[in-house]
């Protein structure tokens, strides 16, 4: 699998994408100019320059640095939400795809009853109730994707329970435990790895709009999310503090998705054969 | 009958469950609706008189069944700040949100599919990149950032569409002109998702035996692929169109406000931000009612286009 | 006056001739019509009863009612005659009769205005049925009698030298039609009928509200025919659409928009000279280091309050020392303390206290001066969490006592019984009332000047108040941020009032061709 990464270069660019902005992010106390933080209300607002490449915010720190220490609580809920998410999701949805009937039920109604309500609507709600930090964040949007998580994992399963190996298996007496570990939850991590790089650009978009209705990361930490939104009234006069997180944000993105489209292509057993 | 027995017993529980989360979540928010409404002057005597009448000093098992009593006879009680009937007040907003959603789906489909379909057939070319650069970049968007650089562009420096507002009531040019922006916004991200999954479903299907043989019977290309390969393409397309649905409600929220469009989803934002319980309620029930209803109608008519799988 | 902004009015006049066609919105253009499109925050009820928001429910409620005293568009907080041509303070200050104007007429032909809606519209306001929200702005009332068709009396609990506020154009204040409410039912919140110089011609409450000139108003009639409120929360948006020309008049909320449209030629800024509007840190003096008197002095020396207001506010924000706004009934300079971090550093030393670790409570809105806040703070190793929180859990969280320092923004009747009372009166203390600092220093002379009728006698005891508050640091002010509007050039005589919170003055404006 790795191998056919390499060979396609929409998975090539996506991977360097994303990899670039895990770099920013690492080494950001090393990289980034100045203090993300350091407040000088002498150089407020100043377009990009020698000094300050990328201009300067409104209280006069650098947008570069901010940009750069930006990417890590960004690229934080975009993994770890992800990560909680399919955790959770990824055991209820195998559980209940693998043995239908009652524990479907009762493990599926609950997911249902998440999903009927809008994205947004719920982060706003759940943040308003936590309160707004980034552990905060971090799990209100994991809550967001357990359901998704949990619905893909289950289709899967329950398509992969009726083949005939498995059944092979539980006629061999091997436990349901056992059987979901060696032999479902392999065949289905192929959909889940896909599920993952495309939830990891919604959560990072999640946080964006949570940023714009108020209660996305606390300042004055810096994300790509709250640079646009504190930026965006004076979009206009100062352009370059929404343009810079923007296309960092939209980048990273494209990187995400570029790798999930090329992962699915290349995991897909459907559209294997075409590939050749 | 077996649908309504379905629908009784599948969408109706879920709409149940998710009002009953949606009270205890609204409940967990700190800052009390009383204190919200009276504002930080307010003296404890008024406060408490004001729980008193809002029935907030009540214990919270005894709030829900009132809730639960109220909400299934359809009395969905009163916005704590109008003072009129918050389901009147949805009611009275989910036409310019519907419309929002509509035409969303109308461009979805205007874009998508035929950019799906083109770039399956001439796969791997310029044509098929080019579409995958612009779809990439649409999804890849913050939703407020896109409808703010729309403005920026397409209203502010080019004047070619309003900036804010829905039109004038009755005036249908006028609401489609201020329609145009939003829609585009709220659409943007699932173009993505549909374009492409038109074009993997079509590429399945192009590869397909009965797509093989009508090429072989020397049928022209276009017929092959309009009449063979989209028809049965569109099957899990439509799927997606109709879960999509669902979503563009919450989508609606940060398009509305940035487009100073009149709907549910301000209005949800607003009742959130004053505590106003009863027309939080009211909006996301609504909602999720709506998402409900059309999954559950994308399931029926998943059946009826594919008799092969009976749920 | 307003401080409108002079530079731009001398040096854009030349300039003006030839750009206002271009600054004309296209409708008013074509029609010739004296209109304007105004933005609007979110609109949830006319109704008096019901209005949250005095900035922007306030604004229209202004134009369509009046109240029996109204504050004059100056520089003090003056109350001036508006349906009520002057009252009486009788029986040592518990009755206060007014005498009511003769020709006032309702809108919409529901009759003449008499004692009988006066009574009507404060006991529809008590009446707990009505759960109104600004019953509390009646709550020394024991009754209001019909002495004839244009006497009312107001018979109070106890003697008060600050009732008067409580019957001008503030929140409650407004007056309604008995008539009108009982035609129109549950509806009264939409299509308020009023005496004002202009009524609703159309209200979708939460998107728009048309008012049109009433030619029967008994003051000067308005040069404007109709005037829109369009409901526009984003201030992004709104602005794209006034540059646009789609807007007439926006609200400006920061610094980079005020620096923006001081320099635009187009267009005429309009900053108020005062505001009732005040900002300050509260510390709450229940809890250690913050009982100490030494410390809030210090943190005084540790802030410098010029700095945030160049940094957040620039020319719409004013340095402020009292815990009462200049302008307001009872205002007295008290001592300021300079900026000077070394004192700070020592104070805070020989209070005993090394690396204060403390947080900061503040809602969303007020980010900027948080983070202003916090570096300052940093410089005499000070360490400040902010806490941000949204407005209705901040509004709770200034009834409790878990903050250490919690921000405040006193937005309150001008007079200072209105700004000390709620805040610093003892009786006010957490779970009771919003005496977030816990402090109880000036109980005596609150309550000394509240039956003080003579007004030299009460301006002294106030000034007392305030510098002992102003000595003990209980809460720190901050500063005032003024209120500020942008309009086309074109847009002549729009003033700024300070009572409702924000109201531009459009009833005088008019636009030139």
């Amino acid at each position: 699998m790795p191998a056919l990464i390499l060979k396609k270069p929409k998975a090539l660019a996506g991977l360097l994408l994303v990899a670039v902005m895990v770099l920013l992010a690492l080494l950001a106390p090393w990289i980034a100019p100045y203090d993300p933080l350091a407040l000088d209300p002498a150089v407020s607002n100043q377009a990009p320059s020698a000094q300050f490449w990328l201009g300067t915010d409104f209280f006069g720190r650098d947008v570069l640095s901010r940009m750069i220490w930006g990417a890590r609580p960004s690229l934080l809920i975009g993994f770890s939400s992800v990560a909680i998410g399919c955790l959770i999701g990824a055991a209820i949805g195998l559980a209940a795809g693998y043995f239908r009937g009652w524990v479907d039920t009762v493990l599926m109604r609950p997911v249902d009853v998440l999903l009927s309500f809008p994205i947004v609507v719920l982060a706003l709600a759940l943040v308003a109730a936590l309160g707004p930090s980034l552990l905060n964040l971090i799990l209100t949007i994991s809550l967001l994707f357990v359901p998704r998580f949990a619905r893909v994992v289950r289709a899967e399963a329950m398509a992969l329970r009726e083949l005939d190996y498995i059944d092979a298996a539980r006629v061999a007496g091997q436990t349901p435990v056992v059987i979901i570990m060696r032999h479902v939850l392999p065949n289905a991590l192929a959909q889940i790895i896909v599920t993952c790089t495309v939830f990891m650009a919604n959560a990072i978009l999640v946080e964006a709009g949570l940023s714009f209705l108020g209660v996305g990361v606390t300042p004055p930490e810096p994300s790509w999310g709250n640079m646009l939104a504190e930026g965006r009234n004076n979009i206009l006069g100062a352009p370059w503090l929404t343009t810079f997180p923007g296309v960092m944000l939209t980048l990273t993105l494209i990187g995400f998705n570029l790798l999930g489209d090329a992962l699915r292509d290349i995991l897909d057993p459907r559209l294997r054969g075409l590939q050749a | 009958m077996g649908i309504l027995i379905r629908f009784l017993s599948q969408a109706l529980p879920t709409l149940l469950g998710a009002v009953t989360i949606l009270f205890l979540l609204l409940r967990m928010i700190p800052g009390d609706p009383a204190q919200a409404m009276l504002g930080a002057d307010a003296t404890a005597a008024d406060l408490a008189r004001l729980r008193q009448d809002l029935g907030l000093d009540q214990p919270l098992w005894v709030q829900y069944g009132v809730f639960l009593r109220s909400f299934v006879v359809g009395d969905w009680g009163n916005s704590i700040v109008t003072k009129t009937p918050a389901l009147e007040r949805v009611l009275e907003a989910l036409p310019s949100t519907l419309m929002l959603c509509v035409a969303a789906i109308v461009l979805i489909i205007a874009i998508s599919l035929p950019a799906g379909v083109v770039s399956a057939v001439r796969r791997d070319s310029w044509v098929d990149y080019g579409v995958s650069l612009v779809v990439f970049l649409l999804m890849s968007m913050p939703q407020f950032w896109l409808g703010l650089l729309l403005l920026l562009v397409l209203s502010y420096w080019l004047d070619w569409f309003p900036i804010f507002g829905a039109g004038e009531a009755g005036d249908l040019l006028s609401q489609l002109h201020h329609l145009v922006l939003p829609s585009l916004t709220l659409a943007a991200g699932f173009l993505g998702l549909v374009t492409r999954l038109t074009r993997s479903s079509m590429l399945e299907v192009l590869g397909r035996d009965y797509v093989r043989t009508a090429r072989a019977k020397g049928l022209r290309e276009p017929v092959v692929i309009v009449k063979h390969a989209l028809r049965n393409a569109l099957l899990s397309v439509v799927t997606v169109i109709g879960l999509t649905m669902g979503q563009l409600l919450g989508g609606a929220v940060i398009v509305e406000v940035v487009f100073a469009r009149p709907g549910v989803g301000t209005m949800i934002w607003d009742a959130i931000l004053q505590r106003d319980y009863p027309q939080v309620q009211a909006g996301v029930a609504v909602f999720a009612a709506l998402f409900i209803a059309t999954n559950f109608l994308t399931d029926l008519l998943y059946g009826l286009l594919n008799p092969r799988i009976r749920v | 006056m307003t401080e409108i902004n002079r530079r731009d009015l001398l040096r854009g006049s030349a300039a003006a001739g030839a750009l206002a066609l271009a600054g004309l919105p296209i409708e008013a253009l074509a029609a010739g019509v004296q209109q304007l499109v105004v933005q609007s925050g979110a609109l949830n009820s006319l109704d008096p009863a019901h209005q949250i928001s005095a900035g922007d429910e306030g604004r229209v409620a202004i134009l369509v009612s009046n109240a029996l005293l109204r504050y004059a568009a100056g520089d003090k907080f003056d109350l001036v005659p508006d349906l009520a041509t002057g009252y009486e303070v009788g029986d040592g200050g518990k009755t206060y009769t007014f005498k009511l104007r003769q020709d006032v007429q309702w809108h919409g032909g529901f009759g003449k205005f008499t004692a009988r809606d006066v009574k009507w519209s404060i006991e529809r306001i008590l009446d707990p049925a009505t759960k109104s929200r600004n019953a509390g702005q009646f709550k020394d009332v024991a009754g209001v009698d019909i002495v004839d068709d244009h006497t009312v009396r107001f018979r109070l609990k106890e003697p008060s030298a600050v009732f008067p506020h409580a019957v001008a154009t503030f929140r409650g204040g407004f007056m309604m039609c008995e008539a009108a409410a009982k035609a129109q039912g549950a509806d009264y919140g939409k299509m308020v009928i009023g005496t004002g110089p202009f009524m609703l011609e159309k209200a979708v409450l939460d998107q728009e509200i048309v008012l049109k000139r009433n030619d029967a108003y008994f003051g000067d009639k308005p040069k404007l025919e109709k005037i829109t409120f369009r409901v526009i929360r984003e201030s992004s948006t709104a602005s794209l659409a006034f540059e646009r020309g789609q807007l007439d008049l926006i609200d400006v909320n920061d610094r980079e928009q005020t620096d923006r449209y001081a320099k635009d030629p187009k267009s005429t800024l309009m900053i108020s000279s005062v505001t009732t509007g005040l900002y300050l840190l509260t510390f709450n003096t229940a809890k250690a280091p913050f009982d100490k008197k030494e410390v809030r002095q210090a943190f005084q020396h540790a802030l410098n309050k010029k700095a945030i207001v160049d940094a957040v506010y620039a020319q719409r924000g004013r340095v402020v020392d009292s815990v009462v706004p200049p302008g307001v009934e009872g205002y007295t300079e008290v001592k300021s303390y300079p900026y000077n971090p070394e004192l700070a550093k020592k104070m805070l030393a020989d209070a005993g206290v090394k690396d204060l670790k403390c947080s900061l409570t503040v809602p969303t809105s007020y980010q900027r001066e948080a983070v202003m806040i916090q570096a300052q703070l940093k410089q005499v190793g000070i360490t400040l969490d902010i806490k941000l929180i949204d407005r209705p859990t901040w509004f709770r969280a200034l009834g409790q006592s878990e903050h250490d320092i919690i921000w405040n923004a006193h937005f309150r009747a001008p007079a200072a019984d209105a700004f000390l009372y709620p805040s610093y009166h003892s009786s006010n203390q957490p779970p009771k009332g919003t005496n977030c600092a816990f402090y109880a220093g000036v109980d005596e002379l609150i309550d000394k000047a509240r039956v003080t009728f003579d007004e030299k006698a009460r301006t002294d005891l106030y000034a007392q108040a305030l510098r002992r508050i102003a000595e003990d640091s209980p809460a720190i002010p901050l500063t005032l941020e003024l209120n500020t509007y942008v309009t086309r050039k074109s847009v002549k005589d729009i003033n700024v009032y300070r009572v409702p919170e924000n109201a531009p003055v459009l009833e005088r404006a008019y636009i030139e061709k």
